[in-house]
C-alpha cells in the first residue's frame, strides 16, 4: 500500500484530478447499467459500456503516461505472483474441470435420452477436452509457479556487469 | 419455431450488470500497458516512418493480417498454425461482438432482432468451427514446442500460459453452450456440432445440476476473458498491437541502406550506447518481436554456435525498456540457456556489455537473414551497427583485426596495404588495354560502361582472376568500357559494417565526387557490396547511376548474342552449385540473372543448395568479418562449402569477392581442394565462350582446363 500511496503522491494534480474523474466516470457508468436493469431500459447498456470502457482507458493511459515509479510497483506485483497465480488459477480451471468430470455422471442419468452413438461421440469430445485442458493448464500452472518462485527474480538482479554465456 | 436463443441465459441480474461492470479492468490494464510501451518509444530520436501511408496500410493488410509474411513456403507449419489461431480467434472475437450489437444495440434502441433464422443458424456452426480452429492451432503449438522442438523455439512460462489461456476460453465457451442446449434442447441444436455432442451426457444430470454449472462456468469464462484481455499487454499477446504497428511504420527505403549520421561533424553522440539513441521507430522494432525465432533460421551466427542470436539480442534490448518503464513484457524465467531467458534483470545496466555482449555485436555479417525472414520486419542490422558506431566512434573498441582496415582506408583509400597506384596492375595482363576514365574524358569521349573493379578485385590475387574474365568478356562482347584506375576508391562498405561512419561517409563523399566528373550510361561491378553502396547508399549524397551486377550485364550480353558459347568448350562439365550473395540476393534480390547465366554454361547442370536465394546462408564476410578472425563458435565458410558439396557438384559458382575469399578458404579448411572447387561466373563464362582469335592468341593465359591461371 505504502508503494501505491507514494506513486499517487507523485503524480501531478492534473494527473491525480484526470484519474479521480475517469474513475468516477467508471463508477457512473457501472450505476447506469445497474439501473437500467432494474428498470429494465435497455439502452443504458450500450451506453454505460461506453463510458465504462472509454474511463478505463483514459485511466489507463493517464497512469502509463506517467513517471511516478513504475518499478517499484512491478516488484510488489511480483512479490505477489504465487499466490495471485494459484487464486487466478482456481477461478478459471475450476467450474471448468468439475463440468468436464461431472458430464460423465450424465451417461447413466435417470432422465438421458440420448442415443449410444450421440452419447460415444460426446464422451469422445470431453474426453479430449479435458485432457487438453488439464494437460495444457498443468504445464502452464507449473511453469507460471516456477517463474514467480524464482530465485534469481528479475528485480533482485541489478547486475551491472557484463552477462557471460 | 425460429432458431435463436436467450442472450445472458441463466445470468441472474448481478451476472447481467456484473459482464459490463468488469469491462473497466481490461480497458485500464490494456490501455496502461499500450501507453507505457508508446511512452518508452517516445524516447527515441525521432525519425519520419508517416510517409507513403498508402504503401504502409497496405503492407500492414498484406503481411500481418493476411499472413503475407508469416505463411510462407519455408515456414508452411508455423504460418498454418498461426492462421488457425488467429483466424479463430478473429471469428470468435466478432461472434462476441454480434452478440453485443443485438443485446445491447439492435434490440434495446432500435426494436429489430437479426440474431435468428439461418443467419443464426450459421453463426453457431461458424463459431463452432472457430474454437476447434483455435484448439488445433494450440495442439499443433504444443506439438512443435514439445515434441518437434526446433532448435530455433525456446519455450518460456509466457508461451505456455498463452496457449493454456486460448484452449481454456474456448473450452469454457463450449462447455457453457453444451449445458445452455441440455437444458433448453434446442431442435436445432446438431448446428453447434461441438457442443451438441457434449449436451447429450449433460442431459442426464438433474436439472439443477446443469443450471449450477452454467453459472460457475458462465462466471469462470467472463473472468477468464478478463484476465486473458488484461495479459494481453504484458505478455507476448500483445503482438497484434506492436507487430501492427511495427508493420505499419516498417522501412520502407531498401533493405540495403543503412542510415547516415546527419551533420557527423556536430554530432554530440555517436552511435547507440542508450536505450535514447535508437531512434523511436527502432524503440517500437524491439517491442514488435514475438520470439518466433525465424530470425535465427537462416542466421550464420546462430547455426554455427555463436554468441549472437538475433532474436535473443532484441529481446534483451525489449526485456531492458521494460525493466526502464517499469513494466512486464512477458518475462521468462532465468538460468537458462538463451539471452532471452534473461530479460528483465533491472534497470540499472549499460546497454553495451550489461544488456548487449560485445561478441554478439562483433559476430554479425550484416548478412540481412534475420531482416528477411522476420514476419513484422524487425531491422536487426541497423540496431547493431548503430551499437558497433558508439564502440568503434566513441569508445575505440573494436576486434583490433580491423585497425589496419581503417588505417589503409584512410591513407590508401583501401582496406588492403597497396597504393592507388597499384589498383591497375591486374589491366597488365590483359591483351588489349584498357581505358581508363580520365582518358577517355581528356579524349572528350563516353564510354557506355564504367566498370567499378572494387578493392578486392583490383588487390587480390584470386579475385583478379575475376577481374580479368570480367574484362575480357566485355572486351570480347565489343562493351564500350573504362575504369576508374588508380582515381577508384572504397566505397566505404566494410567501415560503414563495422561502424566506422566517420570513414565510411569520407570513402563515399569521395567516390561520388570521382564518379560524378565522368559521364558514363552505367556502372557495373563485379562486387555486391560495392553494387549495394552505390545503388542504395549514393543517392543520398547525390551520387544517382544506373548499377548493375556483372552477373546481370553477361546475363543480357548472352541474351543479346554478343556473348556466343561454345559447346565444345573444354571447360568442366557436370554439377555447378551457386551461392546467392547476402547483399545481391537479399538485400538487392537479384536472384535470377546469376542461375540463368550458369544454367546457360554448355554441359552444366545447376544443383541448388538446400539454402538458396532469399534463404541463402552467409559465406561469414559480410559486415567486415572477412576482415576479423572468427574464433566463436564454428567456421560459416565451412558450413557453407559443406552444404555445396552435399549438392553433389564439383563446382561453387560465386558471384563476389568476399564470397570467393571465403569459399576459398572453406574449401582449404575441409580439406577439399582436390575435389572441390570455386570460381566466379565471369571466370566461368569466360571459358565457355567463343573467343575471337586476336584474344585466344597470346593472351598468357592458359586455358586447358578452363582456368585462367596467372602468367
Amino acid at each position: 500500500m505504502d508503494s501505491i500511496s507514494a506513486l499517487w503522491d507523485r503524480l501531478t494534480g492534473r494527473r491525480r484530478h484526470g484519474l479521480i474523474a475517469a474513475g468516477a466516470a467508471i463508477v457512473a457508468g457501472t450505476l447506469l447499467i445497474a439501473v437500467g436493469e432494474i428498470w429494465e431500459w435497455g439502452w443504458t447498456r450500450l451506453v454505460g459500456a461506453f463510458v465504462i470502457s472509454a474511463s478505463g482507458t483514459l485511466f489507463g493511459v493517464l497512469l502509463g503516461w506517467s513517471e511516478p515509479g513504475w518499478s517499484r510497483i512491478r516488484c510488489v506485483v511480483r512479490r505477489s505472483a504465487r499466490p495471485v497465480v494459484l487464486v487466478l488459477a482456481a477461478i478459471i480451471l475450476a467450474p471448468l474441470i468439475v463440468g468436464l468430470v461431472v458430464s460423465f455422471a450424465g451417461l447413466f442419468g435417470g432422465d438421458q435420452e440420448a442415443g449410444v452413438g450421440l452419447l460415444v461421440a460426446g464422451s469422445v469430445v470431453m474426453v479430449f477436452l479435458l485432457a487438453v485442458t488439464v494437460g495444457l493448464a498443468a504445464e502452464a500452472l507449473r511453469l507460471a509457479l516456477r517463474a514467480a518462485a524464482s530465485k534469481n527474480s528479475p528485480d533482485s538482479a541489478r547486475s551491472n556487469g557484463k552477462h557471460e554465456r | 419455431m425460429t432458431p435463436t436463443r436467450e442472450i445472458l441465459w441463466n445470468i441472474d441480474l448481478t451476472g447481467q450488470i456484473g459482464v459490463y461492470a468488469f469491462l473497466f479492468l481490461p480497458f485500464v490494464l490494456i490501455a496502461f500497458g499500450l501507453a507505457r510501451r508508446v511512452w518508452m518509444w517516445r524516447t527515441g530520436r525521432p525519425e519520419n516512418r508517416f510517409d507513403r501511408m498508402t504503401d504502409r496500410v497496405w503492407g500492414a493488410l498484406r503481411d500481418s493480417v493476411m499472413h503475407g509474411r508469416i505463411a510462407r513456403r519455408s515456414t508452411i507449419y508455423g504460418g498454418v498454425m498461426h492462421l488457425l489461431i488467429f483466424w479463430g480467434f478473429i471469428l470468435l472475437f466478432i461472434g462476441t461482438v454480434i452478440v453485443l450489437i443485438e443485446h445491447d444495440f439492435t434490440v434495446p434502441i432500435l426494436g429489430y432482432s437479426f440474431f435468428q433464422g439461418s443467419f443464426y443458424l450459421g453463426y453457431k456452426a461458424v463459431m463452432n468451427t472457430a474454437g476447434l480452429m483455435v484448439i488445433v492451432g494450440v495442439l499443433m503449438a504444443v506439438y512443435r514446442r514439445y515434441i518437434l522442438r526446433p532448435a530455433t523455439v525456446e519455450t518460456a512460462p509466457d508461451d505456455v500460459i498463452l496457449l493454456a489461456l486460448l484452449v481454456v476460453l474456448v473450452v469454457q465457451g463450449f462447455v457453457v453452450q453444451a449445458l445452455r442446449l441440455a437444458v433448453e434442447q434446442d431442435p436445432w441444436a446438431s448446428w453447434s456440432y461441438v457442443s451438441y455432442p457434449m449436451a447429450a451426457l449433460f442431459q442426464g444430470l438433474p436439472e439443477g445440476t446443469i443450471r449450477g454449472l452454467h453459472t460457475a462456468n458462465w462466471w469462470s469464462h467472463m473472468i477468464t476473458t478478463n484476465i486473458f484481455l488484461g495479459y494481453f499487454a504484458y505478455s507476448k499477446m500483445i503482438h497484434p498491437f506492436t507487430s501492427l504497428t511495427n508493420v505499419l511504420f516498417r522501412r520502407l527505403q531498401p533493405l540495403g541502406k543503412l542510415e547516415r549520421i546527419r551533420d557527423i561533424e556536430e554530432a554530440e553522440s555517436l552511435g547507440v550506447a542508450r536505450l535514447e539513441d535508437f531512434t523511436w521507430a527502432q524503440l517500437m522494432n524491439v517491442d514488435a518481436c514475438m520470439h518466433c525465432g525465424r530470425c535465427l533460421e537462416y542466421c550464420p551466427t546462430f547455426q554455427t554456435n555463436k554468441p549472437l542470436r538475433p532474436r535473443d539480442l532484441v529481446l534483451e534490448v525489449a526485456g531492458y525498456m521494460a525493466d526502464r518503464g517499469g513494466i512486464f513484457s512477458g518475462e521468462v524465467g532465468q538460468g537458462a540457456k538463451s539471452a532471452r531467458f534473461r530479460a528483465g534483470a533491472g534497470p540499472d545496466r549499460d546497454l553495451i556489455g550489461g544488456v548487449v555482449t560485445q561478441a554478439e555485436l562483433w559476430d554479425c555479417t550484416t548478412c540481412g537473414a534475420c531482416m528477411e525472414h522476420c514476419p513484422v520486419y524487425i531491422e536487426h542490422v541497423p540496431l547493431i551497427v548503430g551499437m558497433r558506431q558508439n564502440l568503434v566512434l566513441e569508445q575505440a573498441e573494436f576486434p583490433v583485426e580491423v585497425t589496419n582496415v581503417f588505417n589503409n582506408m584512410e591513407r590508401l583509400s583501401s582496406p588492403y596495404q597497396f597504393t592507388p597506384n597499384q589498383r591497375t596492375d591486374w589491366a597488365r595482363r590483359l591483351e588489349q588495354p584498357v581505358r581508363e576514365m580520365a582518358d577517355v574524358a581528356a579524349a572528350g569521349e563516353q564510354v557506355e560502361v564504367l566498370f567499378f573493379v572494387g578493392c578486392l578485385g583490383s588487390f587480390d590475387s584470386r579475385n583478379q582472376r575475376t577481374t580479368l574474365a570480367l574484362a575480357r568478356i566485355l572486351q570480347q562482347a565489343g562493351v564500350n568500357f573504362a575504369i576508374l584506375g588508380k582515381e577508384e576508391t572504397c566505397t566505404g562498405d566494410p567501415a560503414k559494417r563495422i561502424g566506422n561512419e566517420y570513414l565510411a561517409q569520407m570513402m563515399a563523399e569521395q567516390t561520388v565526387e570521382t564518379l560524378n566528373q565522368y559521364s558514363f550510361k552505367k556502372i557495373v561491378t563485379a562486387c555486391p557490396h560495392c553494387f549495394n553502396a552505390i545503388a542504395n547508399e549514393y543517392p543520398e549524397i547525390g551520387g544517382n547511376y544506373e548499377v548493375v551486377h556483372h552477373s546481370q550485364l553477361i546475363n543480357e550480353l548472352i541474351g543479346s548474342g554478343k556473348i556466343k558459347l561454345d559447346p565444345d568448350s573444354d571447360m568442366m562439365r557436370g554439377k555447378v552449385t551457386y551461392h546467392d550473395p547476402c547483399y545481391l540476393g537479399r538485400y538487392n534480390k537479384v536472384y535470377d540473372e546469376p542461375r540463368e547465366v550458369v544454367e546457360a554454361l554448355p554441359g552444366v547442370e545447376l544443383a541448388e543448395m538446400r539454402r538458396n536465394r532469399n534463404r541463402s546462408f552467409c559465406c561469414g564476410g559480410g559486415g567486415g568479418r572477412m576482415f576479423m578472425e572468427e574464433t566463436r563458435g564454428t567456421r560459416i565458410n565451412q558450413a557453407r562449402v559443406r552444404e555445396a558439396m552435399d549438392t553433389g557438384a564439383t563446382m561453387l559458382a560465386a558471384a563476389c569477392p568476399f564470397c570467393m575469399t571465403m569459399f576459398e578458404d572453406g574449401i582449404n579448411g575441409v580439406g577439399a581442394e582436390d575435389r572441390f572447387q570455386v570460381r566466379d561466373i565471369a571466370e566461368l563464362v569466360y571459358d565457355a565462350m567463343i573467343k575471337s582469335p586476336k584474344s585466344a592468341a597470346g593472351n598468357g593465359a592458359r586455358e586447358s582446363n578452363g582456368a585462367i591461371e596467372e602468367v
